[in-house]
């Protein structure tokens, strides 16, 4: 079992509402729409609201689960339920979806750079230069410095918000109508594909030995929760409006060619702000995952999370390289979704009740 | 027996015979042989006539515990061996040996040199006090003594430096000041193993968390009234002699862009001051690099009006936007290192005429464009709005990479070179307190100390960043209270 953080390396609880909130932000919002429209229709934003309630449902799960025994982290937690092998090979499992999850979002953030501002630049040094970002920042700075940068780019970007009202002047509302005629089948496809949006919330699991008062993880995490399930439904909901229904099913990144249209006196392409911008909303991404994943690691092998700090950049960098085109690119960032809609919107159900039985069990032994 | 003291006179002469000035003054007094020694150039040659010499010929019954007891001086010392007696006399103290005694004397009639108090320079002011400390130590101590009357201030001494001695004091405000900050200071004081220390800021560099960083971590200030303020805060002072500028600590980010006139002027007008020394300094690290972004790789972001002056003026002009600006920016901070070497006088005229000068013949020459030399003129006073001359000169420093960066990746270079910057503030620390502090880790009753100003009876907590152990100034209560309209 790893050691619980002593008091100077944990956090305070309000952190928790940002953590969760800017680990699920990425690149997901930028492109939604289009993906769940195609599925749901005019009905998409009811999906994200239902995929949203579904998460609140999660979160709820996730911290029972983590109240349940002594054991605060998903790691320790699998060891306890399964065993030693079984669960460090669930663990295993785990610390590659962080991993893909990790270079998922490198791809998708260095694929949308380049093809909206850099064509030339190969795609593998853009990966790289994300890559030696997260390890110079986890290399001597840790959790802390996890939780601050989600603080401070979460108020560094979500002005942008303000910015989503501006298309609004050419909404037409009728294209939200009619309500509802989206099939019950159309609509769990829908929050199918909206899942990879929404994850991140799954690092809960780890960062929850990480707080101070564990009372008021739970609180904070809904809350961070709610906040992206309102931005990325009114996000749906202004797209829906502003595209016609057959410009959105062509339209790969819907939020950035909404903001084609923003303009200020002084910023023509306001799109050419944001792509750049993006970085800061990716980059707790980033640094949360390869955190977790040098946490799992360190559960694992029994290593330094430092010296795995590298072997994990080395080894996305290694992953993101394989990868030429825009296509595959995208079946990748489609498979992770669909391993983190089952890891992160399915399985803590099941953990929940493995847990719950394991410590009956273990109770009545005694 | 007698002759082992005699010689004792002569180790002494021995120790110090290198100086010239050194002079061994004997004086045959009720038959006893009795020996003055001293260094003639650091003494007060009056002082020695009447209250050392006149006063041991005045005696009927000479000794060495008669004349401790009765020389009419302040600092008087009873010395055991030559070498603490030639140490004495190094710091312009006088010894005293007589025949026949063993231990040896000495008194204090140094006469130090320094020059009168003056006006601030390297931090000047508007309002409030105008007084900056001087290189004396003593005369230091004096000047906080006589801003803080408060009986829990401590001024604790300590020695740094093996070849030649420096007296530093450590000063804080025993009941206010975080007792580990006060620990941890002392201890890295006390650990120092180094042979001098010619400056404070060199003992500030001596002191830092992370000598791999170009951001200070010590705020070095020559202000009284500023030193006083922080004290009274929670921090801490070190003082250093022969030094005209005091070591505040713990130190946070936003400390280097306060000065001590945010407190005096009124808070609207501070708060607005304040915000314009931030956007400054925000545009004097940002200005180059976006133009340099933009011009390079993304000129639709710039409106069509505004691109047909930017291209005219920028026509004539053969390189890309990277070296024109590197070549502008480095023409400025040449100016300024100019004027700072040269004598007050000429320094700003070089400075001044070198500016227009040189920046028209530049755009006449099709070097730059005009608008470059907007944006660099813009952001060299950017830079100088910060308080804090250290701060002032990181700030020039840091937009050099990031203009690079901009040059190699255009706005998402820009955003690679802020994330680094976050997070290696992120990672900063100063006496081992978050440097980013109270911005994260968040503490909104301090936003009103670092970044805003409000009306006086708001300040009734002192800042939580400094961890006072006793917070309360005055009460909020009293100060909140309502009054009804008539009352």
């Amino acid at each position: 079992m790893m050691k619980t953080p002593n008091e100077r390396l944990s956090v305070n609880a309000y952190l928790v509402f940002f953590l969760v909130h800017t680990a699920q932000m990425g690149l997901g919002i930028v492109g939604v729409q289009r993906v769940i429209f195609v599925e749901a229709r005019q009905d998409a934003w009811i999906a994200v609201l239902i995929s949203g309630l579904w998460i609140h449902l999660i979160v709820f799960v996730i911290c029972q689960t983590l109240k349940l025994s002594e054991h605060d982290n998903i790691f320790s937690l699998h060891t306890f339920v399964y065993g030693r092998v079984l669960g460090w090979i669930v663990n295993a499992a785990i610390v590659a979806y962080f991993l893909m999850a990790y270079t998922s979002i490198l791809l998708g953030y260095v694929e949308m750079a380049l093809t909206w501002m850099y064509p030339d630049f190969p795609l593998w040094g853009g990966a790289l230069i994300l890559v030696l970002l997260t390890v110079y920042a986890l290399y001597g700075g840790g959790f802390r410095l996890v939780a601050g940068i989600s603080f401070l780019t979460f108020f560094m970007t979500i002005w942008i918000v303000v910015v989503v009202f501006q298309p609004l002047k050419y909404a037409e509302w009728i294209h939200l109508l009619p309500i509802l005629e989206a099939t019950p089948k159309q609509m769990m496809n829908g929050v199918l594909k909206t899942s990879y949006t929404m994850l991140g919330f799954e690092v809960l699991y780890i960062i929850y030995p990480f707080v101070k008062e564990k009372e008021r993880v739970h609180r904070y995490a809904q809350l961070g929760v709610l906040l992206t399930t309102f931005l990325v439904a009114a996000v749906t909901v202004v797209a829906i409006a502003f595209f016609s229904p057959k410009q959105l099913d062509v339209t790969i990144w819907a939020s950035l060619s909404m903001f084609t249209i923003v303009k200020f006196s002084f910023i023509e392409r306001f799109e050419y702000i944001v792509i750049p911008l993006w970085l800061l909303v990716i980059l707790p991404n980033l640094l949360l995952f390869m955190w977790a994943m040098t946490r799992g690691g360190k559960a694992l092998f029994r290593v330094k999370q430092k010296y795995l700090l590298f072997v994990f950049g080395c080894l996305s960098f290694f992953v993101a390289t394989l990868f030429k085109q825009r296509a595959t690119i995208n079946e990748f960032i489609d498979q992770v979704g669909w391993y983190g809609f089952w890891l992160s919107f399915v399985y803590p159900f099941f953990l929940y009740v493995f847990v719950r039985m394991k410590t009956w069990a273990k109770g009545s032994a005694k | 027996m007698w002759f082992s003291k005699k010689n004792r006179v002569d180790e002494v002469v021995k120790q110090l015979a290198h100086s010239p000035d050194f002079m061994c003054r004997r004086i045959e007094c009720k038959g006893k042989a009795v020996s003055v020694l001293f260094l003639s150039n650091l003494i007060n040659h009056a002082h020695l006539q009447q209250n050392v010499l006149a006063f041991i010929h005045e005696q009927e019954h000479i000794s060495i515990e008669q004349l401790a007891s009765c020389l009419p001086l302040g600092a008087v010392r009873i010395c055991e061996t030559e070498q603490e007696m030639a140490s004495y006399i190094r710091d312009g103290w006088a010894g005293i040996y007589i025949e026949k005694e063993k231990r040896g004397l000495v008194v204090n009639i140094a006469e130090k040199v320094e020059r009168s108090l003056e006006k601030a320079e390297t931090e000047s002011l508007v309002l409030g006090p105008k007084m900056s400390f001087t290189e004396s130590i003593d005369t230091n101590i004096r000047i906080l003594r006589q801003n803080i009357t408060d009986q829990k201030l401590v001024t604790e001494k300590m020695t740094i430096g093996v070849r030649n001695p420096l007296d530093v004091r450590v000063v804080y405000i025993e009941d206010i000041a975080d007792q580990t900050n006060v620990q941890t200071v002392k201890q890295r004081l006390a650990e120092l193993r180094i042979d001098e220390v010619i400056d404070s800021s060199v003992l500030a560099q001596l002191l830092d968390d992370h000598a791999y960083t170009i951001f200070p971590q010590y705020l070095l200030t020559e202000l009284p009234d500023r030193l006083a303020y922080s004290l009274l805060k929670g921090r801490i002072g070190i003082f250093v002699d022969r030094s005209p500028t005091v070591i505040i600590c713990p130190t946070t980010f936003f400390s280097f862009f306060e000065t001590t006139e945010d407190i005096y002027l009124r808070w609207t007008m501070s708060t607005v001051l304040r915000a314009v020394r931030m956007l400054g300094i925000f545009a004097s690290i940002f200005l180059s690099p976006l133009y340099v972004a933009v011009i390079t790789y993304h000129y639709e972001v710039i409106p069509s009006a505004l691109l047909l002056t930017i291209g005219e003026s920028r026509s004539r002009v053969p390189f890309p936007p990277v070296i024109e600006a590197l070549f502008l920016e480095f023409m400025i901070e040449l100016l300024r290192e100019a004027g700072a070497r040269l004598p007050t006088k000429v320094g700003q005229t070089m400075g001044i005429v070198g500016g227009i000068v040189l920046g028209q013949a530049a755009v006449d020459a099709g070097f730059t464009s005009n608008v470059l030399i907007i944006i660099v003129a813009l952001s060299a006073l950017g830079s100088f709005t910060a308080p804090s001359y250290e701060m002032g000169a990181t700030i020039r420093i840091l937009r050099f990479p990031i203009i690079l960066l901009a040059a190699l990746w255009g706005l998402v270079g820009i955003f690679i070179g802020v994330s680094l910057l976050l997070i290696h503030l992120l990672k900063l620390t100063s006496l081992g307190r978050p440097y980013l502090s109270p911005v994260y880790p968040f503490r909104l009753a301090d936003i009103k100390y670092a970044l805003i100003r409000l009306p006086q009876k708001f300040y009734s907590e002192r800042p939580k960043t400094n961890r006072p152990q006793n917070s309360r100034r005055f009460s909020w209560r009293e100060a909140m209270k309502r009054k009804d309209l008539d009352e």
